[in-house]
């Protein structure tokens, strides 16, 4: 996006750009993923998902379907977003961005908090990771993706939508609601996200621990499902629930198990990260530890 | 598993329909270019548009009220190839259709406008309107609302080789038993700021026409429609072979990956359905189409429509499909075959398999195979 931003600005400043730089070439999506395919010399055919701020979710989603129906054997998959003015000034337009502290979840919760960043997953069959005796950091095994056809920008306020991609995950790995240990909540600390997603959670889950990683790093949009996948794998190796900081008092309307301000030692087998977007996009995965 | 297309939208700068704008191909006809200008440059630029009368009929669905003009262009395609299958099979249950939306640029136009805002009066006057408008996923959900799909919606970006991307994700999706129909949508909006970039990475020309196989080549003209099709496990035409191909780094690799596409999809009675555009992609389809398909016939819908980015591979899917039906293929306009291609003359073509080789401006290649 800033490749873009920087030629529209220096076209307008110009009126008239006369040379050709690579801010052209460089602007499309797809662009950073074909210069890392080239910088590591990997042929594969590669994909690339835009759901908004659900992508790295839906792409690792996407990805566990390829490798679990055996179409392939290994599949690199992730997310990525860098900040930009366009999208700052964006959000800021929309109300959505706060310039207090990120507080997902919290009675005063005011907005998100931008960041960026990137997290890249190497998803193999399981079977053939273990006979290549891989170091294997956890399984993925559920997969869900709903749209909410609500509104553009916001959820629809029954949580329909989030419910319906966490029960599609659950479904799709044969498990239930009791078997989750931890949420890694999608949670960008507006009053709509946490209010619909904390709803679907309280009525699916229950007292299920649940934190936002958001409160400690921003939303980092298209990266944010695979950076928070990254999370949850850790957590699963740490046995320790990932705090969700800046939380003060709690949603009186919200009947949630945060896992407020300081990470908590707990016994975790399965967790669950959701991922939400622009569009009524929503996205869950099911990540599971695997026994030593 | 059995790809088939059970329907198909076209929204193009000849028209709406995909008979109609077939029929016009036939008959030689090419879109008009139309002048483009914008208040940031006194340089002009030519684009073939999609004509006003195309949206007309579109329904009054609170979404499109204020949606960017590729959004409508995807409605109407949509619109029209769910249209046709529901007159062969009866109903189709938005709980088992899923939606793949293929693009390449998105929302130019509101993008632009927003930023525009940004860069002229500052961040105060950004729009909450528009900005919603510019991210790559905004016609998808329009989609989704328009049709009542609440399941599975994914938005894939890329080149002009997107468009087979996504007829891929869509065969990947239909192994699921979940799902009856995937709906794949590829679009794209033409605006100043597009045909300012192409020029200043030397791949535009400055009007028509668009000369295909031309050695150098001269350039190409941008364009803006959709195209859709709706794939399901019954239909006419089956899609029997998809190539994901590869990315290229550097333009003299395409010709390379594009002849390994060719060769994975080649069959003596197939003819090709090209991207050449009048740029780089000719040379490279060509040389490819010379060592692994020689005396094929090849046919390209780029000089009669222009190129339109992440429509451009379904609008080939199309065209494929429409000369399996018809027995037919359109003249290429304004270019003589050179020396080691076949061009379509009139008459019927008695092809049983179709090649869609879709090479991307952007280091995308993929190919597919239809047969009927």
């Amino acid at each position: 996006m800033s490749f873009g931003e920087d030629y529209y600005r220096a076209l307008h400043r110009d009126r008239g750009l006369r040379h050709s730089p690579g801010w052209i070439a460089n602007y499309p999506p797809q662009k950073p993923v074909i210069d890392a395919q080239d910088a590591f010399e990997i042929s594969a055919p590669c994909q690339i998902i835009a759901n908004a701020c659900a992508s790295g979710t839906n792409a690792i989603g996407h990805a566990f379907e390829c490798v679990s129906s055996g179409k392939y054997q290994r599949v690199l998959t992730g997310g990525y977003d860098a900040l930009s003015e366009l999208v700052f000034v964006g959000f800021d337009s929309l109300q959505a961005s706060t310039p207090e502290k990120c507080r997902p979840f919290d009675r005063d919760r005011s907005g998100m908090v931008l960041g960026e960043g990137a997290a890249i997953l190497a998803l193999e069959n399981l079977e053939d990771a273990r006979a290549r005796d891989a170091r294997i950091l956890g399984e993925i095994i559920g997969y869900g993706i709903s749209t909410d056809n609500h509104h553009l920008t916001q959820p629809d306020p029954s949580g329909s939508g989030p419910r319906r991609a966490m029960e599609q995950a659950l479904h799709s790995a044969g498990r239930s609601a009791e078997e989750v240990n931890y949420i890694n909540a999608h949670g960008t600390a507006t009053p709509f996200n946490d209010a619909a997603e904390g709803k679907a959670i309280a009525e699916l889950f229950g007292s299920i621990p649940v934190s936002s990683s958001k409160s400690m790093i921003g939303h980092s949009l298209g990266a944010a499902g695979a950076i928070e996948a990254v999370v949850c794998l850790l957590a699963l190796q740490a046995q320790l629930l990932p705090p969700n900081i800046n939380f003060r008092r709690p949603d009186r309307d919200l009947d949630l198990n945060i896992v407020a301000n300081k990470s908590r030692e707990a016994k975790i087998d399965i967790v669950l990260s959701n991922s939400f977007g622009f569009g009524g996009t929503n996205a869950s995965i099911l990540i599971q530890k695997l026994a030593a | 598993m059995s790809l088939r297309i059970a329907g198909m939208g076209w929204v193009t700068p000849l028209g709406r329909g995909v008979d109609a704008v077939w029929n016009r191909l036939l008959l030689g006809e090419e879109a008009l270019a139309q002048p483009t200008s914008d208040p940031v440059s006194e340089k002009r630029y030519s684009a073939f548009r999609v004509p006003a009368e195309a949206l007309t009929d579109l329904p009054p669905h609170p979404r499109l009220r204020r949606a960017s003009a590729i959004s409508r262009f995807a409605a109407a395609a949509g619109i029209d190839a769910l249209g046709q299958a529901r007159s062969a099979i009866g109903e189709i249950d938005a709980e088992r259709l899923a939606l793949v939306f293929a693009v390449s640029n998105g929302g130019v136009i509101y993008t632009k406008r927003f930023y525009h805002n940004i860069v002229e009066t500052g961040a105060q006057s950004a729009s909450p309107l528009l900005f919603p408008e510019t991210v790559f996923n905004a016609p998808a959900s329009h989609l989704a609302a328009i049709f009542g799909i609440t399941g599975t919606s994914y938005t894939l970006v890329g080149d002009g080789a997107v468009g087979v991307l996504a007829v891929k994700m869509a065969s990947d999706l239909l192994e699921n038993e979940a799902f009856d129909f995937c709906l794949v949508v590829g679009a794209e909006e033409a605006d100043w700021l597009l045909c300012d970039a192409y020029h200043k990475w030397r791949l535009l020309k400055n009007e028509p026409p668009i000369e295909l196989f031309r050695d150098p080549p001269r350039g190409m003209i941008l364009s803006e429609g959709a195209g859709a099709v709706l794939l399901a496990r019954q239909g006419r035409e089956q899609i029997d072979a998809i190539d994901l191909g590869g990315n290229f780094s550097r333009r003299s690799e395409a010709k390379k990956i594009a002849g390994r596409v060719l060769h994975s999809l080649a069959d003596e009675n197939a003819c090709i359905v090209a991207s050449a555009n009048g740029t780089f992609v000719d040379l490279a389809e060509r040389e490819a189409i010379e060592r692994e398909l020689p005396g094929a016939l090849v046919y390209s819908p780029k000089a009669a429509l222009g190129e339109s980015v992440g429509a451009s591979a379904i609008w080939q899917v199309i065209v494929a499909a429409q000369s399996l039906r018809t027995k037919r293929l359109p003249p290429i306009l304004g270019s003589n075959a050179p020396q080691g291609l076949s061009f379509p003359e009139s008459g019927e073509t008695l092809h049983e398999k179709v090649i869609v080789l879709s090479c991307g401006l952007n280091q995308q290649i993929a190919g597919l195979r239809l047969r009927i």
